[in-house]
């Protein structure tokens, strides 16, 4: 079953934005939260995601929190995380369920390439 | 018991049988009274007015050692005695005979053989009708008392000597509560009156003292336990108003086994408690610096880490947005002439980009470094391949500073390192070797050797053939912000090698250099071989 749903869950909206616009250059549909809190908010009443992007340093719920709700709900915690973050590996190595850690700055290839590990090739892409 | 007849030379007698059997009993009389004389332990004796011997018993022989004919020679007692004592003695004894006194004095006497024998002489006045007619007495050897009372002497200006001369207070109280005897720092220490000291009441002495405690209860139980289990030892500290603290110490005092009595001695330990207080808090300053320090260090860590996220959020919308237009370029743009020179700027603004990244990384590492929080997480990892693949990355600088390649790696060396780190430091050996030995080849090599002690190491050797490093410089190669060539040649802030050394020396290893100007550099990293 082909997924195109990604939920990105970053508070810099430049970040967020261009990660939006990539991803949905790339075919992909994108839901947004600038925080943990919207995040958690808006899964239950979106598209299940076949992928989370996940910013770990946010206000109000930040990317540890938010990766700990997730993988208490026994409906969401099947959902891969895939964690960008300019941390190095010392702050990111207390974190479980990640299925991959990113490095800001983003390398778009490398970023397109985990997404496609989780999502597949999006429609758009395929269909040219 | 028959008596001692007394002897009358004028007696007369009724007849012959009379007189014989009066003259027996005599006889008897005189026998049993020089026997008497005689068993005597002294020498008893008489003396005419002018201290001349006109009787002695026979102990006197025995005793000194002279014979009796020499005891009645005149002035013998005069001159016999020890001459420190004859003046005293004579002088004494005259004055006494001249009052009519009986007297009763000790002296010591020169025997024949020469050694001083201490007499008790217990002299009797003969009188006639109220005149002096002679002396009598009785004199004992007291040598042996007299040595002992010596020798306790002695032994009690030992103990007084002792007694004073030690810097703790002493008193020493027997079990009806009297001062049997006190040094003077005792009553220093506790500041008593003359008066109370004298009165030898050590109830007295306790009263006096009570108003300069902090705990007067408290001093007065511990008396009164202690004298109401006299085999009690005691340790314990008195603390005084003025700040002075006092160690007390007792124990009992004992004669053959008994308790006769209960020795104090207290010491001032007021500088050693002082001490003690500002050690105290010393110790507590030393552990609120420590805190604040580790406070400190841990806001430190969090700025860095900080720093670290705010400096690269900017720049990741940035690689970002380079890439997407990279990416939808070649898409839209097609074949435009324009396409590809628009595309090979985006390229060179990633690659301006490459290069402020690896700046701010630089940085935030020294700060780490600096810091001493300069972390290394070892993976196992396959250092063969991952040399390789480095070389492999980095070829297209190589060609671009035509410097060929040459390669000797030992395959699968495998071991626990810090993957990210160890790719750090080939990054930076490569692009110092392209940077200074451009031009000429460049040699990698990768080996294992095997130490004495069947541990193992790895030898990574990058030898350029480029401007080489003059030999003054070499020892300061390493050192932070140190730059041996000119920055309008050769960019760079100076701390590649700065952060290579720390981070081969965090993973135990070591790194050094052989250079010769204008010949060439080699960089030698050894790691230790863990597996």
């Amino acid at each position: 079953m082909k997924c195109n749903e990604i939920l990105i869950v970053e508070d810099d909206k430049d970040i967020r934005d261009i990660l939006k616009t990539s991803l949905e250059l790339e075919g992909y549909n994108i839901t947004t939260a600038e925080n943990g809190k919207v995040g958690l908010e808006l899964l239950p009443i979106m598209n299940k995601p076949c992928m989370i992007l996940l910013d770990l340093m946010m206000p109000v719920m930040d990317g540890w929190a938010f990766a700990e709700a997730i993988g208490k709900d026994m409906k969401l915690a099947a959902i891969p995380i895939v964690v960008v973050t300019a941390f190095s590996k010392e702050r990111t190595s207390g974190l479980k369920k990640i299925k991959s850690i990113i490095k800001k700055p983003i390398d778009l290839d490398l970023l397109l390439n985990q997404v496609r590990i989780y999502c597949g090739r999006a429609a758009a892409h395929e269909s040219r | 018991m028959e008596e001692l007849l007394p002897m009358n030379p004028g007696k007369s007698f009724n007849n012959i049988t009379e007189k014989k059997n009066y003259e027996n009993t005599l006889q008897k009389s005189l026998k049993r009274y020089e026997t008497l004389v005689d068993s005597i332990d002294g020498i008893v004796w008489e003396a005419d007015v002018n201290i001349t011997f006109t009787f002695v018993s026979k102990k006197a022989e025995r005793l000194l050692g002279y014979s009796l004919t020499e005891w009645y020679q005149p002035n013998f007692w005069e001159d016999h005695l020890h001459p420190e004592d004859k003046e005293r003695v004579v002088k004494f004894c005259k004055e006494q005979c001249g009052l009519l006194l009986p007297h009763d004095f000790e002296y010591r006497f020169l025997a024949s053989d020469g050694r001083t024998v201490w007499l008790r002489d217990i002299v009797s006045i003969v009188t006639d009708n109220g005149n002096f007619t002679g002396l009598r007495g009785v004199m004992f050897d007291v040598s042996d008392y007299k040595n002992a009372t010596e020798e306790l002497g002695k032994s009690l200006s030992l103990l007084s000597a002792t007694l004073e001369s030690t810097a703790d207070g002493i008193l020493v109280v027997d079990r009806n509560g009297k001062i049997t005897i006190n040094n003077r720092k005792f009553q220093e220490l506790w500041n008593i009156p003359d008066e109370v000291m004298h009165s030898k009441d050590d109830a007295k002495a306790i009263e006096s003292i009570l108003d300069q405690l902090i705990s007067p209860n408290q001093f007065l139980m511990k008396i009164k336990e202690l004298y109401e289990h006299p085999d009690w030892e005691s340790m314990d500290e008195v603390e005084f108003k003025d700040g002075k603290v006092l160690g007390r110490y007792s124990k009992p005092q004992f004669i053959n086994g008994n308790i006769i009595g209960r020795v104090w001695s207290f010491r001032n330990i007021t500088v050693q408690k002082q001490y003690e207080k500002n050690k105290e808090k010393m110790l507590h300053n030393e552990i609120e610096a420590r805190l604040e320090a580790e406070k400190s260090v841990r806001l430190r860590d969090d700025f860095l880490s900080i720093a670290s996220h705010e400096l690269k959020t900017p720049l990741t919308p940035i690689r970002m947005q380079i890439g997407l237009v990279k990416r939808n370029l070649k898409e839209i743009g097609g074949t435009h002439p324009k396409t590809m020179i628009i595309f090979k700027v985006l390229e060179d603004a990633d690659k301006q980009f490459d290069r402020f990244l690896k700046l701010v990384d630089d940085l935030l590492d020294v700060s780490r470094i600096t810091a001493g929080r300069l972390i290394i997480e070892n993976e196992e990892i396959n250092l063969s391949n991952l040399v390789l693949q480095k070389i492999d990355d980095y070829r297209p600088e190589f060609n671009l500073a035509k410097c060929d390649v040459i390669k000797k790696i030992e395959p699968n060396i495998i071991g626990f390192w810090d993957k990210m780190r160890i790719e750090q430091v080939l990054n930076n050996l490569f692009s110092n070797a392209r940077k200074y030995g451009s031009g000429k080849p460049v040699e990698i090599f990768l080996s294992s050797l095997k130490n004495k002690d069947n541990t193992s190491t790895v030898q990574l050797i990058i030898r350029d053939h480029g401007i080489g490093i003059a030999k003054e410089n070499i020892p300061k190669l390493f050192g932070r912000f140190e730059r041996m060539t000119p920055i309008s040649e050769f960019g760079g802030l100076g701390l590649g090698l700065y952060i290579t050394n720390a981070i081969i020396s965090a993973h135990g290893g070591s790194i050094k250099v052989e250079s010769t100007l204008n010949v060439g550099s080699s960089f030698i990293v050894e790691l230790p071989l863990s597996q």
